[in-house]
């Protein structure tokens, strides 16, 4: 056989595979990559220590009295995640058939079941899902930070930042970050504040955001089927 | 050296397997990389023939594709090699100099396509993975060079 024929074939072929057996590739890509080197005990225990401060700093705050977030969750294995930069997308073997819509929270759990969230559906298959996760750099969410409820707005990216914090926030290293958008439900624990600083122009406060989680290190997540998403556009 | 200048297109699936792994294991670690990949394939335009790129092209977009069906975004990732292909004699420079400059070019031209708001959020990320890709591509064009001379000396 004659060598472009040979290339001819060899790209036929992997077409072919590209449209009818894209898990192939995920599978390959699977083999070729590091994954993240932190000791999941670890991992769990940072996690459970994130949402417990979370729920100190929501029952500390003024809301006590709305009811505690329990969702309907269906657990979705990634089969792959966007390999470039700015962008952060996990592909998930749940879809349509299985109830997921554009806008609902995802999230992991910690060892006592505390939800923690990272991120939300973004567009929605027959049988996958893409989740758009707080290392996106188009993720921007609603949040307060610490028992005194400090209100910031989290900017996602490959280091998430709270930014917009009211620059008098009594603000620690440490404290708990949770959610307050209006699409989201209330009071998720989304990570933790670290390097609280006045912002270049002076007139707030921003931060880190530290998470207990390396969004490619992800396997197995979970989607809130029950949650109805006000404005799927946001 | 002889079975080396006869397997072009295997060296450079071999270097590209490398690039992937270096690319994506990086991004794991610092949330961020060069992009070595697109860099390897738009080198591949100064060694390889079109039906040999192409094979490559795709076998790139196989392990990349992240969604069930491949979307703008891998298109792009895929025609950029083409294009650094049909303009790499335009540019008038030394091999090494020419081969960065394309990689350079696919890797701006990509981001400028598929996610413009990010590099006026993030300019200095940017100018390094920029930076660091010109790097790369520098190293392995002269590597390469070492064994096939280019037409673009």
């Amino acid at each position: 056989m004659r060598k472009e024929n040979l290339f001819l074939l060899f790209l036929i072929l992997t077409v072919l595979l590209i449209f009818l057996y894209p898990s192939l590739g995920w599978k390959i890509r699977d083999l070729i990559t590091v994954s993240g080197t932190q000791n999941p005990d670890y991992k769990n225990l940072v996690l459970e220590n994130q949402s417990l401060k979370a729920d100190l700093a929501q029952l500390s705050g003024l809301k006590k009295e709305l009811p505690s977030y329990s969702g309907n969750f269906i657990q979705a294995s990634v089969y792959s995640n966007y390999p470039f930069n700015f962008k952060s997308e996990l592909l998930v073997n749940r879809g349509e058939k299985d109830g997921v819509k554009v806008g609902q929270p995802v999230i992991v759990f910690s060892v006592s079941s505390k939800p923690v969230l990272i991120g939300i559906v973004e567009e929605v298959f027959r049988n996958n899902s893409l989740i758009k996760t707080v290392f996106d750099s188009r993720f921007q969410l609603s949040v307060r930070a610490g028992v005194a409820g400090a209100n910031s707005l989290l900017k996602g990216g490959s280091n998430p930042k709270l930014t917009l914090i009211p620059k008098d926030s009594k603000i620690e290293n440490g404290d708990a970050v949770y959610s307050v958008g209006s699409n989201y439900p209330f009071g998720l624990t989304v990570g933790i504040v670290r390097n609280f600083r006045l912002s270049s122009d002076q007139f707030f406060g921003e931060a880190d955001l530290e998470t207990a989680y390396n969004a490619n290190d992800l396997q197995i997540v979970s989607i809130d089927v029950a949650y109805n998403v006000k404005n799927p556009k946001q | 050296m002889l079975k080396i200048q006869n397997n072009k297109f295997a060296v450079f699936l071999f270097v590209f397997i490398i690039a992937s792994f270096a690319q994506l294991s990086l991004k794991a670690a610092f949330g961020w990389s060069p992009e070595l990949i697109l860099a390897t394939l738009a080198l591949s335009a100064f060694y390889l023939s079109v039906l040999e790129m192409a094979a490559l092209c795709a076998f790139g977009i196989l392990i990349l594709n992240w969604r069930p069906l491949p979307g703008w975004e891998i298109l792009l990732f895929f025609l950029l090699p083409f294009m650094v292909m049909s303009v790499k004699n335009i540019f008038p420079w030394r091999g090494m100099i020419n081969g960065a400059l394309g990689a350079v070019l696919s890797v701006a031209v990509f981001y400028a396509l598929s996610d413009w708001g990010a590099i006026i959020s993030s300019p200095a990320v940017f100018a390094e993975i920029l930076a660091m890709t010109a790097i790369f591509s520098a190293a392995l064009f002269q590597i390469l060079n070492y064994f096939y001379k280019t037409h673009t000396v």
